[in-house]
């Protein structure tokens, strides 16, 4: 808690185990969303790294594309893959719960979030696709 | 009263959040998926000439730069309160995170601006 909230008068606080979150599923569901965003940063340091490639010139960038071509990171990429969007389906899962209360369903917000996502996701491919022919 | 610097990392974590959630699977199918594997897309889309080329028009280099400095600071800010989950509480624990977040931001936007415009 920041400076700013920090109550005057000392007051109890509860001493907080690291391991509470394994004693209920809830806990666990709540530990994995939150890891989600191990798999963002990795993933900005795979973009990081291509745009440092690019800049150092073009054998590097090809380098750095070469390792792009390994099962390894096939693999690597597809479990990447599911684990944002695990993160794009929690992401609207808990964006009920912080908007201000507004007459829609929670459910009607993630479903429209993650289908909004998909749609997005199919456009930007498709326009890709079709500049690069 | 020391003026909290909370609401900056706040709103990064916020739009990080949203711009991963929005983009971050495209991106990974893209870049490490459809590409480099001439799946449904061609492999000379991410060419060296055409990387070049995105990242030397002025949009492309900001999609770019807001990339990787939103989904550094959005991760490392969710990360840094994941710690408390953990009991683990230090005073080293905003400049690392943070400080790690600005470090890949800052060799992103010196690439960028090396690789011109």
């Amino acid at each position: 808690m920041s400076g700013r909230f920090k109550p005057a008068v000392k007051t109890y606080t509860r001493p907080v185990t690291g391991t509470w979150w394994k004693e209920n599923p809830f806990f666990l569901v709540y530990m994995a969303r939150e890891a989600t965003a191990l798999f963002v940063f990795i993933y900005a340091l795979v973009l990081l790294s291509g745009v440092i490639s690019l800049a150092l010139g073009q054998s590097t960038y090809e380098a750095w594309q070469a390792l792009l071509t390994t099962k390894t990171s096939l693999v690597f990429h597809l479990v990447l893959l599911g684990l944002l969007a695990y993160h794009t389906y929690t992401w609207f899962k808990v964006m009920p719960k912080t908007t201000p209360q507004i007459d829609v369903a929670p459910q009607t917000i993630v479903k429209t979030g993650v289908l909004f996502t998909a749609g997005l996701s199919v456009v930007i491919v498709a326009v890709l696709f079709g500049v690069t022919r | 009263m020391k003026r909290a610097n909370d609401p900056i990392f706040w709103s990064m974590f916020g739009a990080g959040g949203m711009l991963s959630a929005l983009l971050g699977p495209v991106l990974i199918f893209i870049t490490g998926i459809a590409v480099p594997f001439g799946f449904i897309l061609p492999k000379s889309t991410l060419s060296y000439a055409h990387a070049l080329a995105f990242a030397q028009n002025p949009i492309g280099k900001l999609f770019l730069f807001v990339v990787i400095l939103l989904f550094l600071f959005h991760s490392m800010h969710r990360l840094l309160h994941s710690l408390h989950d953990f009991a683990i509480h230090s005073p080293k624990e905003k400049p690392i995170f943070y400080g790690l977040a600005g470090y890949g931001t800052l060799l992103g936007l010196i690439s960028l601006l090396s690789i011109g415009f």
